[in-house]
């Protein structure tokens, strides 16, 4: 008995033994594959997303406080933006129950901030209140292998830019080569009460804490969950594992010792989340590659210009570490960027790749 | 007559009975496997040789390159008491290991020990893919208290060689834990629901690597639906009403319970097989008998063999009947014992529940180039 290996589908596509022979980092017209190549193997990775920026830390004192059922009412000179996370501490307690809470900020004036609550309570007193909150790193890009026919064109997604603009990160973009594509990652999100990691792309980009299905058409993942492409991690947890991990959660209170989330572990990985706290701040790490580490969190320190998340493991480089309060850029192939502080820049995401083997 | 579509297989390093356009299977021909390519890696399994405990510490005699602090399962010794799970190497040399527990008995058989988590891979030089097989954690038994545990999923495919992999640790009270290499995942068996291709524990089967849907659950007493990873069995609460049986798929779902109050007996539903199979439910509430379900049937991928899910346990009233484990793909689901469930077998298996549920099946991870 003999089989056949060229009409047997158990024999076909193996790439096994195949060299790379090209490498692109920028969309490019390619016409220089040699004459007879028709089909090629592909790694094609998308542009990894950026870290979000927090508003920054400040304090306020609180002259009076009022909670009727749907709303409690903080009077107080302040300049807190609407979802930043806010503790309340000092008030005395006139009626009621206490009104020496955490919040996420539902409305905001110079004069007063709000929040929508169903406790009752008058306060007594003068209290302080101080706002801060972390925010998310940047999903890793898309990661997708397989065979196309030769194309005359390839794509490559550059990441999502980091900014010191107060709000989520950019998206990266999409890397194709012929029939194989890989997504951008999510930007880290921020918000009211978000303070999540960008979810890690598959096949398409990525939009917020979800990811996209795969290239193989694994299924995508939600806020927290494993996955090809992991779901950005929920607020003060770490990103799960895949083979592109989501961005780790910011730590969203703005008192005491905090630390950012680190990112997951795959071969491309998202950025570390942030913490912004009166107290000491310690960033989030970026995820640690299966080629390269991720960037560290920037260290210990109190103020402002501490708490920055580190860059994720690009395919081909390191992610940077956080620094001064900005976000360190995720590595080249994907990684994710690092969230900022309330005074820094957010990392940019890594841009991303296509690989041609033949 | 040229290949158009076979381009890898050019290349240097495809093994020898694979160089012709047509060759000779052997008799055996699932050891020809995938691509001609050989087995090279059981990553983080190693053969045990012998135990012996002296009631403080457990010593394990086994070719291995563990190290202390590094984590491991157990399976297949006879005695059983020295499968241990998820436990922590005290001391290890490279015939030997060491854990600090209270087992004691006779070697008689048999055992494997599994690291999980991070591994390190050493991949020789000049290898750029490879193909890797992964399959996931087994789920644990116990979700509502009676279902066994979805077998961990299984995915297949080419990767770029790299020297890092996650294999799938058991877990207890949540969804079985992924196995990854390079870019081929798979998902861990179900709690509640698997995912990545893991079948459900007390619900819905998932869409796998490959993007094959999961399954369905069905209507206790049928059989649940297939997938790549099938649904659980549908739970009854009606007395004399058998539970429904894990769907079969690459990997089963688990047996669902059966618990209605009266003196009619109880069946709780099989473990559905596949690759890996799931884990039998728990039988309960009847004054008269209580029948656990048997765990799912696996097949070993490198011989053949069909692994066979552990046997179920039959008690009566003020009791439970005991679900099997399921088989894993590397090992035979344990036996249900008294009122305790079987443990998955290695390779994913789902665990079987019991009034003491049991944990699923460690991921496992091979490699050929």
């Amino acid at each position: 008995m003999s089989a056949s290996i060229y009409s047997n589908s158990q024999f076909t596509d193996s790439p096994y033994g195949l060299k790379l022979q090209r490498t692109y980092t920028t969309s490019a017209s390619v016409t220089d594959i040699p004459a007879g190549i028709n089909r090629v193997y592909a790694i094609v990775i998308g542009g990894g997303g950026a870290g979000a920026v927090p508003p920054p830390s400040a304090t306020a004192t609180v002259t009076a406080a009022v909670g009727n059922g749907t709303t409690i009412t903080y009077t107080a000179n302040n300049s807190f933006v609407v979802g930043q996370t806010v503790t309340v501490t000092g008030l005395g307690i006139a009626s009621g129950s206490t009104l020496n809470l955490t919040i996420g900020v539902t409305t905001a004036s110079s004069t007063q901030f709000t929040y929508t609550s169903s406790v009752v309570g008058v306060s007594s007193g003068t209290g302080t209140a101080t706002a801060g909150g972390g925010v998310g790193g940047g999903g890793a890009g898309g990661y997708s292998a397989g065979w196309t026919y030769v194309s005359n064109s390839v794509t490559v997604g550059a990441g999502g830019t980091g900014t010191a603009t107060v709000g989520a990160g950019a998206s990266g973009n999409s890397s194709i080569y012929g029939m194989v594509m890989a997504g951008g990652g999510s930007g880290g999100t921020a918000g009211v009460n978000q303070n999540a990691g960008g979810a890690a792309a598959g096949a398409t980009t990525a939009s917020g804490t979800s990811s996209s299905i795969s290239y193989t058409g694994a299924p995508s993942a939600t806020v927290g969950q494993v996955g090809y492409a992991s779901g950005g991690a929920s607020t003060n947890n770490a990103s799960s594992g895949g083979v592109s991990t989501g961005g780790g959660a910011g730590n969203n209170l703005p008192t005491g010792t905090r630390i950012g989330a680190a990112s997951g572990i795959g071969i491309i990985t998202g950025g570390g989340g942030s913490a912004v706290t009166s107290g000491s701040a310690t960033g989030g790490a970026g995820g640690t590659g299966d080629f390269y580490a991720g960037g560290a969190g920037q260290t210990v320190g109190t103020g402002a210009g501490f708490g920055a998340g580190g860059g994720g493991a690009g395919f081909s480089s390191v992610g940077a570490a956080g620094s001064s309060g900005n976000g360190g850029n995720g590595g080249d192939g994907g990684g994710g960027g690092g969230a900022a502080t309330g005074s820094g820049t957010a990392g940019s995401g890594g841009r991303g790749e296509v690989r041609l083997y033949f | 007559m040229a290949n158009p579509s076979r381009r890898g297989s050019s290349g240097e390093p495809v093994r020898n009975s694979m160089q012709g356009g047509n060759y000779t299977p052997w008799t055996n021909t699932h050891f020809v496997l995938p691509y001609g390519l050989r087995l090279q890696q059981k990553v983080g399994m190693s053969t045990i040789t012998n135990v012996s405990g002296n009631g403080t510490t457990v010593t394990y005699t086994v070719a291995n390159s563990y190290s202390a602090g590094d984590t491991v399962s157990i399976y297949d010794v006879n005695p059983v008491a020295y499968n241990l799970q998820n436990a922590t190497i005290a001391s290890a040399s490279s015939t030997q290991f060491t854990i600090t527990n209270a087992a004691t008995g006779t070697y008689v058989s048999g055992g494997t020990a599994q690291k999980t988590g991070a591994i390190t891979v050493t991949i020789p030089s000049g290898i750029t893919f490879v193909y890797a097989i992964a399959v996931g954690g087994g789920g644990p038994a116990g979700a509502t208290g009676a279902y066994g545990g979805g077998a961990g999923g299984v995915a297949w495919g080419w990767t770029l060689a790299t020297t890092s992999c996650v294999v799938g640790a058991p877990v207890g009270g949540t969804t079985g834990n992924y196995t990854r290499y390079g870019n081929v995942i798979a998902g861990g068996g179900g709690y509640s629901t698997g995912f990545l291709g893991g079948g459900g524990g007390s619900g819905a089967g998932s869409t796998n690597y490959w993007g094959i849907p999961g399954g369905t659950v069905g209507t206790a007493p049928a059989k649940s639906g297939s997938g790549s990873g099938a649904a659980s069995g549908s739970g009854s609460s009606t007395n004399g009403v058998a539970g429904g049986a894990g769907g079969d798929g690459i990997s089963g779902g688990a047996g669902g319970l059966s618990n209605g109050a009266g003196s009619g007996t109880n069946t709780a539903g099989a473990g559905g097989s596949g690759l890996v199979g799931g884990g039998g439910g728990r039988a309960l509430n009847s004054t008269t008998s209580n029948v656990g379900g048997v765990g799912g049937n696996g097949i070993n991928i490198l011989t053949g063999a069909v692994t066979t899910g552990g046997t179920a346990t039959t008690n009566g009233s003020g009791s439970s009947g005991a679900g099997g484990g399921g088989a894993g793909i590397a090992g035979n689901g344990g036996n249900a014992s008294g009122t305790t469930g079987g443990l998955g077998g290695l390779g994913g298996g789902g665990g079987g529940a019991g009034v003491t549920q049991n944990v699923g099946g460690a991921g496992i991870l091979y490699l050929f180039y």
